[in-house]
């Protein structure tokens, strides 16, 4: 049998050490919040022309974005000319949409497009009705002649091929050149639709035709809102459990106590995902959230696991120690654990290898929460049953000058 | 071959071929903007995976706090006005107390939709003051100073002429000579009556259409005009989108936004399938490879009942239907890696049992209820954490968390059912055959059984 439980103290110090240099950096430099949770625009904005980010920094801060965060990408993009597009906006969205679903079907890959030239199709807010605009443009004041689209590939694609797949959809006169777009993404204070026009005049004026690529903006009452909700939804959930595992272990003596350090565990897992997203300043947005709760509900399975062998050995070997008993299971279930989380790892991994790059940050949480709750339910959760049990808290801190009552 | 244990065969096997009928046949409604392709297998999308765009509006009432039947009223207004403008699958719900969020699955053109909700359509009727001499009041600016055009109801009263006269059977026409296109609008009875007295009065005199206190069109009567009239000089889309308006009617709030806007593009969220599908098959794959690798003959067994377990779940996705989102399917490649630890615990059990000595059917009873009560414990905490974030996902309109929690939650109860029912059926089937004495196939060496036999003695 392995002996798992006398060391434990090294096992709590090595966890200590991970959460104390996690808690370290979150007090430095705080959580990457994203706008979900801090509120905020992020906008993607691509430039027909070069623009250097030290003017688009500038202009932003002229424009009351002195606090925007700025990062500078190259897309490869080929630059469209000639094509028959409608002169009214809402028509050439459909035409566009249509191109990018055709040029998608055909070469597996995003497809976005940016619309750029069109003199007046980014005037809100001024055309015929007033402020009753239903499009973003008055009607007639934009001609196909002049309007440049900008194809953007998700891989890179020969010239060649999307010159004949062009042909083959029907785009006859069509020329386009290969090129790299600036693109810039920013992130800044909640921007209003209204806002988001006037940014895209006052830039087009000072760099030429600009394009926004994405556009998602949260108010600071909704992302409140959220913060709260999910703060809700954690307690709750680490609640319920702790119910539910004192009425799962109602027969053993003090069932409060498994539920207690099944939770200390999963908290334990919750920490070393904050702290590796602290050290490593990824994102934390609401997919973090539901992998915080996913690994809850992960972690709490291996804990279980270990613990019911203590429900079953309590009834068939109670002539052994609460030590060597928490001993005995951790050696019989550490096979089930680690295969378990292999299992899951796999699948996870899999996720992070082909499930493209939306969900990155979201298996990295799950992979990091895997591996701390596999740890936790090994070498955690059990050992602090003893600690409780053997007293070992109150050793730490009897060096403190409160006199203990002798009982 | 036991008779019962039979029976459940077969009903395994009917399930199963249910199951693959409903996943390849049975075409669930359509719901793509735009690309057909998209629809993967006929599945509910998420506007994550189908493109789209997700606004939230703050209403609001003056100083007061809205009601909920003006939230409601609200929603309604907007759902018909989404709907005309040809938004399929579009939801409208409420948000919180006080929000409203619209949800728009395939729209790329999003300043034009959010024109579309967040407009009041506040139609209103007006006329131009004059002074004691009969010339018009002009402003600093030179303008007409405009005020209600007002009559006497049925009832007696004096009241302004407004869109909540108008029946809801505005619609775009062109006129005759020119061609340009022109909105006709019908009032009802009552409002024929009002319209009727304005129009009279004010033959030779222009009369205001203002929408929500903007002048759309000043037309001079001609003549007394009694129930319907047109409204001139209008761009064909914006003419398209005012009787849209006209005919969802007047918000009874008016709705501060969008304060919360997220769009992803219909292209990405394809990629996004087709990547994830890729994950999940090679997911899949490694599971069963390390399976049958570690628990040779059982694994083999469990990796079928994976599979069954896999089309299950996608046929319980349509029926349900569940709208799948990118974390859906996370949720979904997840609770394979999870649905596996069931089996693991019971081949963990079986292979402690076959080690003592023990026959291969009292073995797999033994394993099974000895690993019961660690999966029942482990897997309803699961699923407390999934009804939790089924929760919040619902009271923040957060479809994404709503779809990982449904998905999971779904997933962990049907591989308890796989694990428990059909893996057993499977091993039961075993016992009694010549495989059942063939401890290798069972991952267990000949020398490490006896020795173990011998120590238990």
């Amino acid at each position: 049998m392995l002996d798992f439980v006398s060391k434990r103290k090294w096992f709590f110090l090595l966890s200590g050490l991970i959460i104390i240099a996690g808690i370290i950096v979150l007090s430095i430099s705080r959580l990457n919040l994203g706008i979900e949770f801090s509120s905020g625009t992020t906008m993607t904005m691509v430039f027909e022309s070069h623009v250097e980010q030290g003017d688009l920094r500038t202009s932003l801060a002229d424009l009351g974005h002195s606090n925007a965060i700025i990062q500078r990408s190259a897309q490869d993009a080929f630059l469209v000319q000639g094509l028959a597009l409608s002169p009214q906006q809402d028509e050439r969205d459909q035409q566009e949409a249509q191109l990018a679903d055709n040029l998608q079907a055909k070469f597996n890959t995003t497809v976005r497009i940016a619309e750029f030239g069109s003199e007046g199709n980014t005037t809100a807010g001024n055309a015929s009705l007033g402020n009753v605009t239903l499009g973003n443009e008055t009607l007639g004041n934009v001609t196909s002649g002049n309007t440049t689209l900008a194809l953007i590939f998700g891989k890179p694609i020969a010239p060649s091929d999307l010159s004949s797949e062009l042909a083959n959809l029907g785009y006859t006169g069509a020329t386009f050149n290969q090129t790299t777009l600036d693109s810039y993404l920013v992130r800044t204070r909640s921007v209003s639709t209204q806002e988001k026009a006037q940014i895209q005049q006052a830039l087009e004026q000072k760099f030429g035709p600009m394009s926004y690529l994405d556009f998602a903006t949260i108010s600071p009452e909704v992302s409140a809102q959220r913060v709260k909700y999910n703060i809700y939804a954690i307690i709750a959930a680490a609640v319920a459990i702790l119910l539910y595992m004192a009425w799962a272990f109602r027969k053993l003596a003090s069932p409060f106590r498994y539920g207690t350090c099944a939770i200390v565990a999963l908290l334990h897992d919750v920490l070393i995902m904050l702290a590796v997203f602290a050290i490593f300043r990824i994102e934390v947005n609401s997919m973090f959230i539901i992998a915080i709760l996913t690994i809850i509900g992960f972690g709490v399975n291996n804990v279980i696991v270990v613990f019911d062998r203590l429900r079953e050995s309590k009834v068939v070997e109670s002539r052994f120690d609460l030590a060597t008993r928490v001993n005995m299971g951790i050696t019989e279930t550490i096979t089930r654990s680690i295969n378990t989380s292999l299992t899951v790892l796999f699948t996870l991994f899999a996720l992070y290898a082909f499930g493209g790059s939306t969900i990155h940050n979201f298996v990295l949480a799950l992979i990091v929460g895997v591996i701390a709750s596999t740890y936790s339910s090994l070498f955690i959760a059990g050992q602090l049953l003893v600690s409780w049990e053997q007293g070992d808290f109150g050793k730490l801190f009897s060096w403190l000058p409160i006199r203990r009552q002798q009982s | 071959m036991n008779r019962r244990n039979s029976i459940i065969l077969v009903l395994i096997i009917i399930l199963f071929a249910l199951a693959i009928s409903e996943v390849l046949v049975r075409n669930a409604p359509s719901i793509q903007g735009g690309n057909p392709g998209n629809n993967t297998l006929g599945m509910r999308l998420g506007l994550d995976l189908s493109g789209g765009t997700r606004l939230v509006y703050e209403a609001r009432l003056g100083n007061e706090t809205p009601t909920a039947e003006d939230i409601q009223s609200a929603i309604n207004i907007i759902t018909k006005r989404v709907d005309a403008y040809g938004v399929s699958e579009a939801t409208v719900q409420k948000l919180g107390s006080d929000q409203i969020v619209v949800q728009l699955p395939g729209v790329r053109d999003v300043e034009a939709a959010i024109a579309l909700i967040g407009t009041t359509a506040q139609l209103e009727y007006k006329e131009v003051l004059y002074d004691s001499s009969g010339n018009p009041i002009l402003d600093s600016n030179g303008n007409y100073q405009w005020i209600p055009a007002t009559a006497v109801d049925s009832n007696g009263k004096e009241v302004a002429l407004t869109g909540q006269y108008l029946k809801r059977n505005a619609k775009v026409i062109f006129a005759q000579n020119t061609n340009a296109p022109e909105v006709a609008f019908e009032f009802n009875s009552e409002g024929a009556t009002l319209f009727s007295q304005i129009t009279g009065r004010l033959v030779g005199k222009p009369l205001g259409i203002f929408l929500d206190n903007q002048l759309i069109s000043s037309p001079t009567v001609k003549q007394q005009i009694g129930a319907s009239g047109v409204i001139e000089n209008i761009p064909l889309k914006e003419a398209n989108n005012l009787a849209i308006l006209l005919n969802a009617g007047a918000l009874p709030v008016s709705l501060n936004g969008p304060i919360e806007r997220m769009t992803v593009d219909p292209t990405l969220g394809a990629d996004s399938i087709r990547k994830s599908l890729v994950a999940g098959m090679v997911g899949i794959i490694l599971v069963i490879a390390f399976m049958v690798l570690y628990y040779r003959l059982p694994g083999a067994l469990a990796s079928v009942a994976l599979i069954i377990y896999g089309i299950l779940m996608l046929a319980l996705f349509k029926l349900i239907p569940v709208t799948l989102t990118l974390p859906g399917i996370a949720g979904f490649i997840l609770s394979i890696g999870m649905a596996v630890d069931a089996n693991v615990l019971i081949f963990e059990r079986l292979k402690e049992e076959l080690r003592s000595g023990r026959n291969l059917s009292v073995a797999v009873e033994t394993g099974f209820n000895r690993a019961w009560p660690a999966i029942r414990d482990s897997n309803i905490t699961t699923i407390i954490a999934c009804i939790i974030l089924y929760w919040i996902g619902s009271a923040l309109a957060e479809p994404r968390m709503m779809g990982f929690a449904l998905t999971l939650g779904i997933g962990v109860a049907l591989s308890m059912f796989s694990a428990i029912t059909i893996t057993r059926t499977f091993m039961r089937l075993l016992v009694g055959t010549n495989v059942a004495g063939n401890l290798p196939l069972f991952g267990i060496s000949k020398s490490a059984q006896t020795s173990n036999a011998k120590e238990q003695e």
